[in-house]
């Protein structure tokens, strides 16, 4: 290779054309960047020359450090340049990639983040992993500067150890996607995953394992199952535990609503300040079924109040939920959301003294800063409960959450004076999917019909805009382009939103669309061999390994949410061949979720789906009337996760829920009243009007066959 | 089941000290024992 045949500083490079806004953030970077594609790895063929793939998203800080240190350098550039084809990668637009070489970064260096460094062979295999690395020499890492002419001496001298280490890295890595022998699972795993969670839950702060802490709303979803099941008080209470402290935390946005992505300590204090999308859909869903179980109005307002936010800041004029907002702000991370005791002064004037007091504003800061740069910044956090705050002052908690709105409106109205922080626009199929699953069960348990009209609206536009003609997905959209094939969690989280949705708003269109999309997922993802769902369909890009992921991460994942929506229209339809694939996929993983619970607490929720009882609750009425509505009504108000529920409307001669689901066919009105039929495996108990009889028989046939 | 680097590589490797390991936006690993659970699973 000509080391000198190398072209100069670009001003802008080959991502200018793209969609994906991180990679645009990098359009004009003097790296000579190419986004991932053929072209690159050829190139690198051609001239043996090594690639530097570097991996992030949008909204991500340490990212925003990297790019200013180091790719906007122009004598980083410039050793780039001469010596590597560069790559970036937004690993919102390309999980696949991001979850392969991430897996290799764990298993490289035992650490996890972004931005992800990776070095790797022309044909794709990695050497060397990183996550943030600066410009020269600090913090006791390599430096850029120092990293490159490295590598560079190494690969012009010692090429074949190098292609070796590559070789070995692939080694391990296949290892991580083979398939473990079939066995079976029973309820004695839930008991190891309860005591793995109960072994590490922080009983003074909240929440599982020490910082950086991430909300992690699957473990909250299985312990309420759990207490469900077992009538285990104690996962009740690790549940509402971290709920409260995580709404009380500095990782929640007390001003403009929605969480953070996590808290970089053990208290919830100082958080990583990205909003993602995932997140709100998800502690949302954590929230509605605590609300459901417990009838805590405090978890109903917080998930109401996440909503609010997604729904003003958050959906584009399409419909469709964005996919995140940035850390940083005029540079600087956290700036937006930061406080000073004089500006809390000057905005609420005579009531601010009581705002600092319950918010622990302090006139030098009330948070340790890493960068220690500036002391008198505050996060805003409440250390008390809306009623423990109450009998402080003597006013009742309704008094409390007044006064904190009228102080919260002022704030907000504050705020948007400054710089907001950077909107990922994109729209991802498989966030909007968790988020139509959230919204529509926040309808049912809150009795808000706007939430099934937002999530209508965006699954409208999802079909319109991100489905092919013979029915396949894409993953993103942006500025009019639906690109990208759809992967695994794109069809299991917009499945479960469809699912919602039909069981909040008995739009037969969504339950026709989700068993759509799951025979087309069964189809194109399914492994024929051994059960459970690749990663990636059957006609994707072939990359280094095909994933068949079983465990949860930040996001469940899409074979712990495959299984549920395979159980919920086994059950709503009556059809076996869904219950034998969900018997199939429990078997292949078992093994593996043996051995880490804890690694797998969405898998063993649906798994509690599957152990039953369950049970189809089918109202027979005119779905407009106040009768169907109020029984309807009262089935979404409480906590009953194993129970699916369908609507069989009277005012249609041969309504289609009939050739879904056969089974509700003869099913019939009492004196043209709203009817219920409590059934367990589709046998149902006598018809009744009553809501309250409705509710008792169901509460009865879920415990009878424990 | 971590990759047993050869000296060529790590030795463009240096251990990160604390504050380099804040240097991220972290992806989730389980904690403590639990790390060790996630890295099992690799």
């Amino acid at each position: 290779m000509n080391m000198n045949n190398v072209k100069p500083k670009v001003t802008r490079n080959r991502l200018a054309n793209a969609k994906s806004p991180y990679l645009l953030q990098h359009a004009q970077n003097p790296v000579d960047w190419f986004p991932w594609e053929d072209e690159a790895f050829e190139i690198a063929q051609n001239e043996n020359r090594p690639v530097f793939l570097s991996i992030g998203y949008s909204t991500c800080h340490w990212c925003h450090v990297m790019a200013r240190e180091s790719f906007e350098d122009r004598e980083v550039a410039k050793l780039l340049n001469e010596f590597f084809v560069c790559i970036k990668v937004d690993r919102e637009e390309r999980p696949d990639i991001d979850h392969i070489y991430m897996t290799v970064c764990q298993l490289m260096t035992g650490r996890a983040g972004w931005p992800l460094t990776i070095i790797m062979t022309p044909d794709k295999q990695p050497f060397f992993a990183a996550t943030y690395i600066p410009k020269t020499a600090r913090f006791g890492s390599i430096g850029m500067m120092e990293l490159i002419p490295k590598i560079k001496s190494l690969w012009m001298t010692q090429q074949n150890q190098i292609v070796n280490v590559a070789q070995q890295t692939i080694n391990a890595l296949r290892k991580t996607t083979v398939d473990l022998p079939d066995d079976d699972l029973d309820r004695v795993v839930l008991k190891n995953a309860y005591r793995a969670l109960l072994d590490s839950f922080d009983e003074k702060h909240g929440g599982f394992g020490s910082a950086p802490k991430f909300p992690t709303a699957h473990n909250l979803l299985f312990l309420l199952r759990y207490w469900k099941r077992n009538k285990e008080e104690k996962a009740l209470a690790m549940v509402e535990k971290t709920l409260r402290a995580m709404r009380q935390g500095g990782i929640y946005d007390h001003v403009g609503f929605g969480f953070h992505r996590y808290s970089t300590d053990e208290r919830w204090l100082l958080p990583h300040f990205e909003k993602m999308l995932y997140d709100q859909a998800l502690l949302s869903l954590a929230y509605i079924e605590a609300y459901q179980a417990t009838g805590n109005q405090e978890f109903g307002d917080t998930a109401a109040e996440i909503f609010t936010y997604v729904l003003r800041d958050m959906t584009s004029a399409e419909a469709g939920f964005y996919a995140a907002e940035d850390a940083d702000s005029e540079g600087e991370e956290g700036k937006f959301y930061f406080w000073t005791e004089q500006e809390i002064n000057e905005i609420l004037g005579k009531d601010a003294s009581i705002f600092i007091k319950l918010f622990n504003i302090n006139q030098n800061g009330n948070f340790v800063d890493q960068a220690a740069s500036k002391k008198n910044r505050n996060i805003l956090y409440l250390e008390k409960t809306r009623s423990s705050i109450a009998r402080d002052f003597d006013i009742s908690p309704d008094e409390v959450k007044s006064l904190i709105e009228k102080f919260r409106r002022r704030l907000f109205d504050a705020r948007k004076a400054r710089v907001s922080p950077h909107k990922d626009d994109k729209i991802l199929t498989d966030w909007n999917g968790l988020m139509i699953a959230a919204l529509a069960k926040g309808s049912q348990a809150l009795h808000e019909p706007a939430y099934a009209e937002a999530a209508q609206k965006a699954t409208d536009f999802i079909l319109k805009s991100l489905r092919t003609r013979d029915g396949h997905l894409f993953h993103r959209y942006r500025d009019t382009e639906a690109a990208i094939p759809a992967n695994l969690d794109d069809y299991t989280f917009f499945i479960w939103g469809l699912i919602e949705l039909y069981e909040a708003t008995f739009n037969i269109n969504n339950l026709e669309t989700a068993l759509e999309l799951n025979n087309t997922m069964l189809k194109h993802f399914w492994d024929e061999n051994r059960g459970g769902f690749y990663f990636t369909p059957d006609t994707g890009e072939p990359l280094l390994v095909r994933p068949k992921q079983s465990f949860d991460s930040a996001m469940p994942s899409g074979n712990s949410v495959a299984l549920l929506n395979l159980l919920r229209l086994g059950r709503i339809t009556a059809n076996h061949d869904y219950a034998e694939k969900a018997a199939q996929m429990i078997r292949a993983f078992a093994r593996r979720i043996k051995q880490s619970p804890l690694a797998h607490t969405q898998f063993l929720a649906s798994f509690d789906f599957a152990l039953g009882p369950h049970s189809e609750v089918v109202v027979v009425g005119n779905s407009h009337a106040p009768d169907t509505q109020k029984m309807l009504g009262m089935l979404g108000r409480y906590f009953v996760p194993n129970a699916v529920i369908l609507l069989r409307p009277t005012e249609e001669q041969s309504p289609r829920i009939t050739r879904l689901a056969p089974y509700v066919e003869k099913q019939k009105t009492i004196d043209d009243m709203a009817t219920a039929y409590v059934c367990v495996n589709h046998t149902c108990t006598a018809p009744t009007t009553d809501v309250h009889t409705m509710l008792g028989l169901l509460n009865r046939r879920l415990s009878e066959e424990e | 089941m971590a990759v047993e680097m050869s000296n060529v590589v790590t030795e463009m490797r240096q251990d990160m000290t604390d504050e380099h390991s804040k240097a991220v936006c972290h992806a989730p690993l389980f904690d403590g024992e639990h790390k060790n659970e996630k890295r099992d699973l690799l």
